[in-house]
């Protein structure tokens, strides 16, 4: 195993993502309405490639352009719903 | 993640795992935005509930799902390399990983049980309880999956357990932030 390896990128990415939108969240008590609505949008945004890097190296959809599309093109429908919903309320 | 492709449809791995990926995505997902729609009608109320949960311990979770993910990717690898010794040793360490998933979480439901926060105390603790516990099914699911892919540790079997794994993790990080940090 090398840093250069997809696998371990990929991890690399998902911890420091992960650990990006628990810090944000953990700030956000503190900050005013219109800074944690932001917040928010961030962790979804956060989420959203997450699961696209899981997709894409865990599940190999990498070297599936079509499947890698449709997926992305689902997985943001949903985040843009949740964050459409978020930010109504 | 893998060299073997499905003939067809030219996804990598077992097709009818992509089936159960998509209905599970479907299924969480729908639950999801019934959450968030939910959420409308009383975001106060969802928010002290949340204040309620522990969010660093959700995220130390994360980080071990992730991981988790990862050495069930090399598990993989290493059996479509014909090293089943290695690829039995990551499929354990993916099952070691996954039990600390379910200690942390078992600490957390004790800790909210304790509290006395039950299914009915608000709406937002119905759909906590709800997902996380049929998540963490599918996490025991997994490990048990994983399991007995390790005995013999044929390429075939262990990919189509990785992508159940993957499946469980990928579930992990569109739950984590809508139920636990927005």
């Amino acid at each position: 195993m090398r840093p250069s390896d997809p696998l371990i990128r990929a991890w690399l990415a998902l911890v420091a993502l992960s650990a990006l939108a628990t810090g944000v969240s953990l700030l956000r008590p503190d900050a005013p309405p219109w800074a944690a609505t932001v917040a928010g949008a961030a962790i979804l945004v956060l989420a959203w490639l997450k699961a696209r890097v899981i997709l894409n190296r865990y599940l190999g959809l990498a070297g599936v352009p079509g499947a890698r599309r449709g997926f992305g093109a689902g997985l943001g429908a949903f985040a843009l719903a949740a964050l459409v919903l978020y930010a109504l309320g | 993640m893998t060299e073997a492709v499905h003939p067809r449809t030219g996804l990598p791995g077992e097709l009818i795992m992509w089936v159960l990926i998509v209905s599970e995505l479907a299924v969480f997902g729908a639950a999801l935005l019934i959450f968030l729609v939910l959420r409308l009608g009383d975001p106060a109320g969802f928010a002290a509930a949340q204040d309620q949960l522990h969010r660093l311990s959700a995220g130390v979770n994360t980080m071990v799902l992730v991981t988790s993910g990862l050495v069930a990717a090399l598990a993989v690898r290493a059996a479509e390399a014909e090293q089943r010794a290695l690829a039995r040793r990551w499929l354990a360490a993916a099952i070691l990983l996954g039990g600390v998933f379910l200690v942390l979480k078992g600490v957390e439901y004790a800790d909210a049980a304790r509290r006395g926060i039950g299914l009915e105390t608000h709406v937002f603790f119905t759909f906590y309880w709800l997902l996380t516990l049929f998540h963490a099914a599918h996490v025991l699911a997994g490990m048990i999956l994983l399991g007995i892919v390790a005995i013999r540790a044929q390429a075939d079997a262990v990919e189509a357990a990785g992508q159940f794994w993957h499946m469980v993790d990928l579930v992990w990080v569109l739950l984590f932030p809508v139920i636990y940090l927005l």
